[in-house]
């Protein structure tokens, strides 16, 4: 069979690169996932739970990988530094200085969380005790030491930090924080059962049945407070408490609050550093600067300009864990028809 | 009585003129303020006029200061002034040599060669021919540095060509006819009947070979004539009205009258003072963006006019770089506020007093971040750091809620009620009776250092405090390598003239490296308080503009001590923007760790 | 009289009807961006004068969208002008051009 010889090299090993690599081995071909990291697995195997359901991030990337197939090969501590189009085929560049022949290259490079400290008025990385929604997917995961002694009384939790956001360069919704931040909400109830958490929120995206029920659970299980209001200012006090600002925008009062811990849901920007380039011109769709357009939003929603080069997962823009399964999936019958049809 | 009619189009000129300096000049005088007054009066008869004279002899006539900025252009201004000064002087001494008498006719000297054509072999004639052909050659040589600067404005070394409106060219093209036009005059009376100077004789004996060349003298002249007249004639509404008032801004200010938000003679005087020589476009850090005509030569040139526009007042930074380089001094700053008063309607300070701020005790040392260090907690966070470190004892007057100091609200042109902000923050001072009050931002410490009334309160800066308690040992401090350069905030240099103390603190704890633009000529950081229409692009490319000319130091960290600086420049920075204090807690040696200890809060405690 | 065992009030409807939304228009700044506004009270959250005077942009905005200006000066004339509105703004609204402006127009 001549797929099998047929590479394909997947630069990304996380959640999206994992799903792809496994279902284009189930198609018969070569498959090369390149992961920057010292392990596969992305931003999800840190995570300690993903809504809708709960289950552990590491679990999930688990059961990918109970099915892998003795085809894939998941090259780790390889970051890419190029990718360049020749003729009919591509040459994959590592840091390292090798490079790599593929016949078709899957970008499936994911996002990067939105570095809190740029809004230096929420006090990350000035105040330990707060955190982002990352660090508490760890710590709740028990994979962090949590930078408080004593099991925190009161929580408040910030979405749409970095989103949606004009001043740190990203006009777009991140889209996974208001569940997530529903869903963190719950944790900390279930880990501290003796903590009020309070989410402070600009609107409340809750698209899909199950998240809305989730969010019922928050609001009547566990009496999570929803106050609609952007928090800009925050301080501490004498006994290094934070003391959030904000106003109650549906009463239109002012809302001053002190908490022990605050977690700021950050949102996912691009991450740059990757080159794409064609006989040689770099493309400057690939910059970095946004989130990699794919040719359209409805049937290219995997193709790229350069024919061969495909994009999946949240390299696209923001995705839940459960939209980068079915987008990652989408992508293996768009590169198959493409090296049948070449 | 010499006399020709072509000698009408200048005396009437002249006679225009000085009626309409009198009708601007009187009014001035009137509506100075009794205190004004008194303060004339006192010194008009003093060393100061006489320190006034050697001012207007070095500015008015030298230009000395344009000279240290641009010498082609200094040339350029020195030539025309010095050059006709001295035309006139000598022409005056010419006529009163040849004639024994003072009180010969205004046009007399004006026109001396049409009049006494020829050799008269009076006492120093010859001297008096050839030294007046050499002023004429000076000014000449000038104007020519002016046509090029026209045209070409980059050989003289200008950036930018300043685009006059339409009467301010009609006084330039007089004033540049006038001298070739004498020129011409000259020479062809020259060619006809002898006895001109090394320019005039020459240029005489190659026209006397043009055959008919003599019929062209009548004309000459009364074009010489027209010329002086139309020049005389648009100067008190063109930019040359700054010729005469300089001389009175001169005197005024070696009297001791200032110009400040209620003066008002003084403002106008600067204003026609202003000879929109450009110096201040060079400089505008909007300008250098081609983003706006705001800077003082179109403003204060459209404001003689009565067209300002909005954006004349508010797409300004009030960084103050114009108010730097301006060599007539003018105070375009002051000028801009005042006109932003008169725009807005007469508002008064709303009902009613603000919340009062809780007393939070007696204490030596008060600290104060104000409105914008809220924004940036990590500034507060680490003077609590430096001043725990130093074992001193200390509040914070914000603690318990939020108090403006008023600038913000003056800098919009509501100077009453910013005065009136200004003056509940005095109150709540007073009450608490502070020794010495730190402020963390420089805005503030401008406006309570200007405004407040504080007597028993030493009002400092950060900066000043912190460079105190490393000077006196009170704080232990280790260098490291790192390169640091200050970025110099608009508020705290060029208007409160702090430049030293945090460089003394960056050189205690770093190498300190300068930039190109430093201290006096610091460029905005984009984010000022008074450009209330600049909008994010533009700030944008101010920002990313101040930091590129930082980091051309080669500098590894930026250093402020401005909430709005950092805050600003820090945005989309790729190498550390920090303030003075949050780099300082970095280099505080080991030393008095203990005492550190000692003074630092309750364990934290969660609340139950 | 009717007793009710609560008090009854004029009819408190916004009725969008009647009332047309405010459009704030151009005065001694140029505003163009008043539109982007989301209502997200990042604004109010850190102005100096909310716990004191309750000065809300979000607020007053959304009452002028809905044809209500009446505490559209008063609260205008409770600026500060210290600009942290638009410094923590996430649409970049210049809010106190917008006060000022209505600090000198005739409404």
């Amino acid at each position: 069979m001549k797929k099998h010889n047929t590479q394909i090299i997947i630069i990304g090993g996380g959640l999206a690169g994992l799903e792809a690599a496994k279902w284009l081995v189930q198609y018969h071909y070569k498959v090369v996932v390149m992961e920057q990291e010292k392990i596969a697995g992305g931003h999800v195997v840190n995570w300690h739970s993903l809504y809708p359901g709960g289950i552990r991030g590491d679990e999930l990337i688990n059961n990918i990988f109970l099915t892998k197939d003795s085809m894939v090969q998941i090259l780790t501590n390889q970051r890419v530094t190029k990718v360049e189009k020749r003729d009919n085929f591509f040459w994959v560049h590592t840091s390292q200085g090798e490079r790599l022949f593929a016949e078709a290259v899957l970008l499936t490079t994911g996002f990067k969380l939105f570095n809190a400290a740029l809004k230096e008025e929420l006090g990350y990385g000035i105040f330990p005790n707060v955190v982002t929604s990352a660090e508490v997917e760890q710590i709740l995961a028990s994979r962090m030491k949590p930078p408080w002694q004593l099991p925190p009384r009161k929580v408040a939790i910030i979405h749409c930090v970095g989103s949606r956001d004009m001043k740190a360069g990203n006009m777009y919704c991140s889209k996974v924080c208001c569940m997530a931040g529903v869903k963190t909400a719950i944790h900390f109830n279930q880990q501290y059962p003796m903590c009020k958490v309070y989410n402070f929120y600009m609107d409340l995206r809750m698209h899909g049945n199950s998240y809305e029920a989730l969010y019922l659970k928050a609001q009547t299980e566990y009496g999570v407070q929803f106050i609609r209001g952007r928090v800009s200012e925050l301080s501490a006090d004498q006994y290094g408490r934070l003391v959030l600002k904000s106003e109650d925008t549906l009463l239109g009062k002012p809302l001053k609050l002190t908490v022990d811990v605050v977690v700021l849901m950050v949102g996912m920007e691009q991450r740059k550093g990757l080159v794409v380039s064609d006989r040689g011109k770099e493309l400057a769709a690939f910059d970095g600067q946004h989130f990699y357009e794919p040719l359209n939003a409805y049937d290219d929603a995997h193709k790229t300009c350069l024919p061969g080069l495909f994009l999946g997962g949240a390299c696209k823009g923001p995705m839940s864990a459960t939209e980068v399964i079915v987008d990652a999936r989408a992508a293996v019958q768009v590169i198959d028809q493409y090296l049948q049809n070449n | 009585m010499q006399f020709d009619w072509f000698v009408i189009p200048f005396v009437v000129g002249l006679v225009f003129l000085i009626g309409q300096l009198g009708r601007i000049y009187v009014p001035w005088f009137i509506k100075l303020s009794r205190e004004e007054k008194e303060m004339i009066r006192r010194h008009w008869w003093s060393r100061r006029t006489l320190g006034a004279v050697k001012e207007i002899i070095q500015e008015c006539l030298l230009h000395r200061r344009i000279f240290r900025i641009n010498p082609p252009l200094g040339f350029m201004h020195l030539s025309f002034a010095l050059g006709w000064f001295l035309l006139i002087i000598t022409g005056k001494l010419e006529a009163l040599f040849y004639t024994h008498d003072a009180l010969n006719p205004l046009w007399y000297p004006l026109f001396f060669k049409y009049f006494e054509p020829g050799r008269h072999a009076f006492f120093g004639e010859s001297v008096f021919i050839q030294l007046m052909d050499f002023w004429l050659l000076v000014i000449l040589g000038g104007q020519s540095i002016a046509v090029v600067k026209r045209l070409w404005p980059g050989k003289v070394g200008a950036k930018k060509k300043v685009q006059h409106a339409v009467y301010n060219r009609v006084a330039l093209m007089s004033l540049w006819a006038i001298f070739p036009l004498r020129l011409l005059a000259e020479s062809v009376t020259v060619s006809y009947y002898g006895g001109g100077g090394f320019l005039t004789g020459t240029l005489g004996t190659l026209l006397a070979e043009v055959p008919g060349i003599e019929r062209s003298q009548p004309v000459l002249w009364w074009a010489y004539s027209i010329a002086l007249g139309c020049f005389f004639v648009a100067m008190p509404f063109s930019r040359y009205m700054h010729i005469p008032t300089e001389v009175l801004l001169i005197l005024f200010r070696r009297w001791g009258i200032k110009n400040n938000l209620v003066a008002h003679t003084m403002s106008e005087v600067e204003l026609l003072s202003c000879s929109a020589c450009g110096m201040c476009l060079e400089v505008c850090p909007l300008n250098e963006q081609e983003l706006v005509a705001s800077q003082p030569v179109y403003f204060l040139e459209r404001l003689r006019m009565g067209w300002t526009k909005p954006s004349d007042l508010w797409k300004c930074l009030n960084c103050g770089r114009c108010e730097a380089v301006c060599p007539v001094l003018v105070k375009a700053n002051t000028i801009r506020l005042k006109e932003k008063q008169k725009v807005l309607p007469a508002i008064t300070p709303a009902e009613g007093e603000r919340v009062k701020i809780p007393a939070i005790g007696q204490g030596r040392l008060l600290l104060y971040s104000g409105c914008m260090g809220k924004l940036v907690p990590s500034v507060r966070q680490a003077m609590d750091v430096v001043l725990r470190h130093a074992g001193l004892d200390y509040q914070w007057l914000d603690d318990r809620g939020n108090i403006c100091c008023g600038r913000p609200l003056l800098l919009s042109g509501q100077v009453d009620r910013g005065m009136a902000v200004l003056k509940q923050l005095e109150n709540t001072i007073r009450e608490i009776g502070p020794d010495i009050l730190v402020t963390t931002c420089p805005i503030c410490y401008n406006m309570i250092n200007k405004y407040a009334a504080l007597p028993f309160t030493e009002v400092l800066h950060h900066t000043e405090f912190l460079a105190g308690l490393i000077h006196d040992n009170r704080l232990k401090v280790e260098a490291h390598k790192e390169k640091l350069v200050f970025h110099d905030p608009c508020e705290l240099g060029r208007q409160s003239g702090i430049y030293e103390q945090p460089r003394e603190i960056l050189r205690c704890i770093g190498r300190l490296v300068e930039p190109q633009d430093n201290k006096a000529m610091s460029r905005c950081c984009g984010g000022a308080l008074s450009g209330l229409m600049v909008d994010m692009s533009e700030k944008v490319a101010l920002s990313e503009a101040t930091r590129n000319s930082l980091l051309s130091s080669g500098a590894q960290k930026i250093i402020t001590a401005c909430p709005l600086c950092r805050k600003t420049l820090g945005r989309q920075a790729n190498v550390p923007v920090l303030d003075v204090a949050e780099e300082l807690i970095r280099h505080l040696s080991l030393s008095n760790q203990e005492t550190a200890k000692e003074k630092s809060p309750p364990e934290r405690a969660f609340i139950s | 009289m009717v007793k009710f065992g609560f008090s009854v009030k004029d009819n408190r409807e916004i009725n969008l009807d009647e009332k047309e939304p405010f459009v704030i228009e151009a005065g001694v700044v140029d505003v163009a961006e008043v539109d982007r506004c989301i209502f997200c009270g990042a604004c109010s959250a850190v102005c100096p004068q909310l716990f004191s005077t309750g000065l809300s942009f979000r607020k007053q905005l959304l009452s002028a969208r809905r044809g209500l200006t009446s505490e559209l000066k008063i609260a205008a004339g409770e600026c500060l002008m210290c600009n942290k509105c638009q410094l923590v703004c996430p649409r970049d609204i210049n809010i106190r051009a917008i006060w000022l402006n209505l600090l000198t127009s005739n409404i």
